[in-house]
């Protein structure tokens, strides 16, 4: 008898601690939009500007791709080595009738190569940040003729799915890790320097979504625990 | 008199000649961006075809209110009534584990799939659009064990891009253009192949593509990559 009330105890004490741990963590649902600049003919490749609506501004972020083995462009050859090395390297084109357009996956599908990585700044001190697990970017072959005019590439939509690591994290982040999205346009604004403008809309709706956590973030977390969590974000 | 009322008549012509196409460019304007925020469920398990479907919740007044829905080609996926296989055959070639990023990333396109995914949008009042897309989703490795748990399975990230095909109806009749989307996929019982509820946004730029004379010039300028 003392032997199973004891048992009853011990589970009892599972029970409630179980419980107890997964009402400790915080969720944190944060919502932004984006304006800022970069060029593909960077080194590396970063887009940088303001947050412009949403939980986390006013602050600043960026966004930079990996361009270990992009050549440079020679400014002796009328073409754009970099840029062509770009489009051959990330790009493909779809053919099907009505929608002819080209998709490029940064980093490519199952090449192992380094994701893009990214990082937010708030006005407030604290700091977000983590990898882009793939960023893709559409253009629209608008006369369907398989030829990438200028015109075409000028304007684009990009959008990503995002990974943030507690050890970027500071501020009310410290402990924080978590998952995302965001999705916009990548327009050039400068067609000498190849300037591009990447928008993620909007001030006043705010698309760009960080879903974040403040347990679990390290190795050895019980699975379990997600287990008894419900819907949390509905 | 007969000689006066032909010229009113004339003239009202000649009016109605010089005003319609003023009057149809502004029915139409040569660009428009539209974003708004969606709701929907669906379930990729459990039904054949992949339909996830809801409606527009905020955002636009042009499509505020209206459904939408996005279909996947399953034709070489194991059949709906083998939930556990579908699942299988999408997670062992579908996903992409990354180790350093903890996560695993699908992408459904005209490559993994037979075809493109496809989508529509469709208001009561001001019409239908539609056109091909890509989507990309993201499940993450929580405990960091290498295996995607079930309770990794109740949320996932997605984002992806679209095309707009020029083949809508009513105010949207003649847009063609481009449009990117993201947002969330959860599901509270990925264990018994529950509906995904899914929540997002979307923002599109749209542009007149109906003037006949658009294409040839497109084609004038110079080729920057082939």
């Amino acid at each position: 008898m003392n032997r199973k009330l004891l048992l009853g105890i011990a589970v009892l004490c599972i029970l409630v601690f179980a419980v107890a741990s997964v009402s400790a963590i915080t969720f944190r649902t944060e919502r932004f939009s984006l304006n800022g600049t970069g060029s593909f003919m960077a080194h590396p490749p970063t887009f940088a500007g303001q947050f412009t609506g949403g939980t986390l501004f006013p602050g600043t972020f960026w966004i930079s791709f990996d361009d270990a083995g992009w050549p440079a462009d020679d400014s002796g050859t009328p073409q754009n080595e970099r840029l062509d090395y770009v489009i051959a390297h990330y790009f493909h084109y779809d053919a099907t009738v009505g929608g002819e357009s080209w998709d490029g996956y940064f980093p490519p599908s199952a090449s192992g190569e380094p994701m893009p990585m990214w990082r937010f700044y708030t006005a407030a001190g604290d700091t977000l940040g983590g990898s882009c697990t793939q960023i893709t970017i559409t253009i629209n072959d608008l006369n369907a003729n398989a030829i990438m005019e200028a015109s075409e590439y000028a304007a684009k939509v990009i959008s990503g799915n995002m990974v943030a690591y507690i050890n970027y994290g500071g501020g009310c982040f410290r402990n924080f890790c978590g998952t995302g999205s965001f999705s916009g346009t990548l327009n050039v604004v400068n067609a000498q320097t190849m300037e591009e403008e990447l928008y993620v809309p909007s001030p006043s709706l705010p698309s760009g979504r960080l879903y974040m956590k403040d347990g679990g973030c390290t190795v050895g977390v019980e699975s379990s625990s997600w287990g008894t969590i419900k819907s949390i974000y509905r | 008199m007969i000689m006066k009322g032909n010229i009113v008549i004339a003239l009202f012509l000649l009016a109605g000649v010089v005003l319609s196409p003023v009057c149809a460019s502004a029915q139409l304007p040569e660009a428009l961006s539209v974003q708004f925020e969606f709701e929907g469920m669906g379930n990729a398990m459990i039904n054949s075809l992949p339909v996830y479907a809801g409606a527009i919740i905020a955002g636009d007044p042009l499509v505020l209110g209206a459904d939408w829905w996005i279909r996947i080609d399953d034709s070489t996926w194991p059949p709906a009534s083998n939930p556990q296989a579908r699942w299988d055959y999408l997670f062992n070639n579908f996903a992409v584990h990354d180790a350093p990023s903890f996560s695993w990333t699908i992408v459904f396109d005209e490559q993994s799939c037979a075809t493109k995914p496809v989508w529509e949008i469709h208001h009561a009042t001001n019409g239908m659009m539609s056109g091909t897309l890509v989507v990309v989703v993201t499940f993450t490795d929580w405990n960091q064990n290498c295996i995607l748990d079930i309770e990794e399975r109740m949320l996932a990230m997605y984002s992806g891009n679209l095309i707009v095909m020029k083949y809508g109806t009513g105010i949207f009749a003649g847009y063609c253009g481009l449009g990117s989307f993201n947002g969330s996929i959860q599901n509270s019982d990925p264990a018994n192949w529950a509906d995904e509820y899914v929540e997002g946004s979307c923002f599109l730029n749209l542009q007149n593509c109906q003037v006949g004379t658009r294409e040839s010039s497109w084609t004038a300028i110079k080729s920057m990559y082939r």
